[in-house]
């Protein structure tokens, strides 16, 4: 009998997955496409548009339409493999309610805040953008504009903005997203080695010996490289894998070390670590005699909340949250030492045998090991803390910089590293790990942009959490949010962050997609260009940066963030947004568009139409004339180049599978700070910690200190948000994909059966989920992938019709100004 | 056009990783589900699975199902045709 065409796909099916699990050695040939059929499809290659794991995606286009995805066999992150969300990427650019053209709030035919939502063109569009930030600009000047992007901007996006806004309009009142997410993790790199991202990479969970995961539920949110370890655990009997998390979820299916601790003592069970190499005698003394500098931290510096909050008056420390002094090694030790197991156990409520096992492993010289965390670290009013904290152990032990022994920071969004970070986007930083305070770096700045001394300016932008209290009050008037929804994102949604959008003074436009809760709240709302809709670049959580094409074009009047951004430059002039002492001493500067001085300088528009590839289209090329893209990433490279944050040329990106930084003459560097592994580390250092002028890294004496709002009588409940497998943040794309959205559609309270019981309440019941600044009405849930312990709550966040923002408190860690979504206090009751 | 090709139809294969000491109990679990067969294994706790369904929601709610047996670690599709 003649074998089916469904028998054909299945045999394709199962060779793929069998060589993909390595049970055949035919691997890439098992992936090639044979099928009539498939072959008439176009692939290309693309980096994933969500989390930070980075995984290449095969991407199939036919007649203009995006009709396949699977994972990359080629690419080193994810080796073939993909997972649910990856899978249904083709679909999440063909909701039914995308948008295809701009909408401004209108009455009687002329734009009203208080009007409703009409189609108008980009002119008008334009034009009343135009007229608002003009207006902000000149009644207040460039403190009363601002704008919030993302760590899913790509590369260019993000620069152009940067450069838009630092540069062109001279406010530093931009930030992304990534400053609910990465913040803590940059400010704990840069304070503890002087160089942000990770030193190590992907290839060290195929060389660790033991993983412990500090509040990453990586089961569910990177569920790739949880492949990778789960590979790793099973298939050498040797290797443990220990979870900590304030409550249990899929991860902790694998852990041989299963902890659940009480919010917050992850500060003393840190502590506790570096107690007990130190008592163990386990300090790896040439190690830290060579490499480490001991500083003594400030303590007790707030919570980030607004200055006359009676918790930020208490503060000893609240203006001086970064300072510290030096101390010697003994000094340290005794620091520590109250950290002992008998208290660090009743403190955290892990007892104290998984505890010790933990620190062994750290503590034991030839155990190998990866600390991995995300969010359980970052979003915590201690973020910096926690980060610093981590690296101490791994410098008290020298278990740092070499395959296998590896503190790893992950990443939440797609480009959270590659944009936010790399590219300088937060409010006080500019490329290169370079910050506006600093005159020299200014300097560096303007002379690499072209542009005349002084005109970056040197106070720090409003961050994330201060540009909504900043609009609230009425500070900040013009306000443009590109790639991100964070009405649905920000905390306490109802009293910080609607109460700005909706302000009477204040114009808001929105760049999306899709009408997320951000755009609904917007009066000019801008259709965007998705992920391969547009030429993009992306730098994942390894430092690889991962280039795309564009392969199809965005329907209707969609055009991406870029466009938009060098678009919108030209209706500006210098002699409107610049001082006149400035144009005065640089004449040649007078009467310009902020487009042509920023994008049209002889570097941005270097590249002709000719250098593309004339296989896919590039629409913002093709309208501007010159090759954008490669004009705005080759300015931006010689930011890093020389200076440890090498990237390669930008051609070599559209042909390889990503490069991780630094890229030295084309090598790309796996480990940094180990000699022979990082061209940057100098001949017989051994270790070179090159982003502190000494070479030496910081151990920080840090203490434990209680999260900013705890359970008590009258709201007797942790509360901790998060994400779930199949919803991706605040579910902007992902429900948009029915099969996504009917796999979790609706968002739960995860409760423990005894707190339900004593509450009178049963699973699927409706409640209230209730703190000092709101309430939302969600259903119970006692069973189910999350077990929460006792006095705890979960609810995920990804659901636009229950916003767990209401409920959640904006203390934000001082040193980071990250948000802790993951500790308030709630109380539960029927609805 | 055949019959065949008009209905709608999902082929998709997944590695599913679980504990070793679980992984005959987990297979014979998923075996039973509608649409599921399996397809090779090693001792380490890993076996592919291929599904095939008529509805994307018919696979995403097979593949939550395989993901929520006990002793599951990981589920990761790495092919998916949908006609």
């Amino acid at each position: 009998m003649k074998p089916t065409r469904r028998d054909f796909i299945k045999a394709n099916a199962v060779a793929t997955a069998t060589a993909v699990a390595g049970f055949s050695p035919s691997g890439s040939a098992a992936n090639l496409v044979t099928d009539k059929d498939l072959t008439q499809l176009t692939w290309s290659k693309a980096p994933c548009r969500f989390c930070g794991t980075g995984c290449s995606i095969n991407v199939a286009t036919r007649d203009n339409r995006i009709v396949a995805t699977h994972g990359d066999i080629n690419s080193p992150v994810n080796k073939g493999l993909s997972c649910v969300k990856g899978y249904f990427l083709s679909k999440i650019m063909y909701g039914k309610d995308r948008l295809t053209q701009p909408l401004l709030r209108k009455t009687n035919g002329k734009y009203d805040k208080n009007g409703e939502f009409e189609p108008v063109s980009w002119d008008e569009a334009f034009d009343m953008m135009e007229e608002k930030f003009k207006k902000a600009l000149k009644e207040k000047g460039p403190e009363a504009i601002g704008m919030f992007g993302s760590g899913q901007w790509t590369i260019w996006e993000g620069y152009a903005a940067s450069k838009l806004m630092k540069a062109g309009f001279r406010s530093n009142n931009i930030d992304p997203n990534a400053r609910h997410c990465m913040a803590s993790a940059v400010g704990g790199f840069m304070r503890t080695f002087g160089i942000d991202e990770p030193m190590g990479c992907y290839d060290d969970m195929e060389h660790a010996d033991a993983f412990v995961l500090w509040g990453s539920n990586m089961s569910e949110m990177h569920p790739i490289l949880w492949t990778r370890i789960t590979d790793r655990r099973l298939s050498n009997p040797h290797v443990k894998v220990a979870v900590l998390s304030t409550f249990e979820h899929r991860t902790f299916e694998l852990a041989d070390i299963p902890m659940v601790f009480t919010p917050q003592t992850d500060l003393a069970i840190l502590n506790y670590i570096a107690n007990y190499i130190i008592q163990s005698g386990s300090v790896n003394e040439d190690f830290v005699g060579k490499h480490v500098n001991f500083r003594l931290g400030n303590d007790d510096i707030g919570y980030g909340l607004r200055p006359e909050h009676p918790l930020e008056q208490k503060a000893k420390n609240a203006d001086k949250a970064g300072g510290s002094v030096e101390m010697s090694f003994d000094e340290y030790a005794k620091y520590v030492s109250r950290y002992d197991v008998e208290y660090v156990s009743e403190l955290s409520g892990v007892p104290e045998n998984q505890l010790v096992e933990m620190a062994k492993l750290y503590a034991d010289p030839k155990v190998k090991v990866m600390s991995l965390w995300t969010m359980g670290f970052n979003q915590h009013t201690r973020g910096v803390w926690a980060n610093n904290l981590v690296y101490n152990i791994h410098l008290l032990t020298g278990k740092i910089s070499e395959p296998g022994n590896s503190p790893f920071s992950l990443t939440g969004q797609p480009s959270a590293c590659g944009t936010a970070r790399e590219v300088g986007t937060f409010s006080h930083r500019l490329p290169a790990d370079m910050v506006v305070k600093n005159p020299e770096h200014r300097k560096i700045a303007e002379k690499l942009w072209k542009l005349p001394e002084g005109i970056v300016p040197g106070w720090n932008g409003a961050h994330a959490v201060l540009q909504n209290r900043k609009l609230k009050d009425g500070e900040i008037n013009a306000y443009w949010v590109q790639v991100n929804n964070n009405v649905q994102a920000a905390a306490n949604l109802n009293e910080e962050t609607l109460p700005g959008y909706r302000n009477p003074e204040n114009f808001i436009v929105v760049s999306d997609a899709y009408p997320t809760v951000t755009a609904q709240a917007a009066d000019l709302i801008l259709p965007t260009a998705m992920w391969v809709e547009k030429e993009g670049a992306y730098g994942n959580a390894e430092r690889r940066t991962q280039f795309w094409h564009q392969m199809v074009d965005a329907p209707g009047e969609s055009t991406s963030d870029l466009w938009q951004l060098v678009e919108f430059s030209k209706r500006f002039t210098t002699d409107e947004v610049w001082p006149a002492d400035i144009l005065d001493a640089n004449p040649e500067y007078k009467g310009k568009t902020l487009y042509e001085v920023l994008y049209r300088n002889g570097q941005v528009d270097k590249f002709p139409l000719s250098h593309m590839d004339e296989e896919y289209n590039n629409t913002e090329s093709t309208d501007f004339g010159f090759y954008l893209q490669k004009g705005l990433f080759e300015e931006y490279a010689s930011f890093g180049r020389g200076h440890a944050h090498d990237l390669g040329d930008f051609d070599t990106y559209h042909k390889n599978r990503g490069l991780r930084w630094p890229v030295v003459d084309g090598k790309e560097t796996l480990w940094r700070f180990k000699e022979g592994l990082d061209p940057y580390a100098r001949p017989g250092t051994g270790w070179d910690f090159y982003g502190k002028p000494d070479g030496k890294a910081v151990i920080f004496a840090l203490p434990y200190e209680p999260a900013a709002e705890s359970p008590d009588e009258d709201y007797d409940l942790w509360l901790s948000t998060g994400r779930v497998l199949e919803h991706w943040h605040s579910g902007s794309m992902t429900q948009r994909v029915p099969e996504l959205h009917s796999a979790f559609p609706n968002a739960v309270c995860f409760m423990h059966p005894a707190d339900a019981k004593a509450r009178k309440l049963r699973r699927g019941d409706e409640v209230m989920v209730q703190s000092r600044r709101g309430e939302i009405r969600t259903r119970l849930e006692t069973r189910g992938r999350n077990r929460v312990p006792k006095g705890l709550v979960f609810v995920p966040w990804f659901d636009a019709t229950q916003l767990i923002n209401k409920v959640t408190l904006d203390a934000t860690d001082p040193l980071s100004k990250e948000t802790d979504y993951k500790k308030c206090a709630v109380k539960v009751i029927k609805a | 056009m055949t019959a065949e090709a008009e209905e709608e139809f999902h082929i998709s294969s997944f590695v599913v990783r679980c504990l070793p000491e679980r992984l005959q109990d987990i297979m014979s679990t998923v075996a039973a589900l509608p649409g599921v067969e399996i397809h090779g294994d090693d001792a380490c706790g890993k076996f592919v699975a291929l599904l095939e369904l008529d509805t994307d929601r018919a696979l995403v709610e097979t593949i939550t199902e395989i993901e929520l047996i006990k002793g599951v670690v990981n589920t990761s599709m790495v092919y998916h045709h949908a006609e």
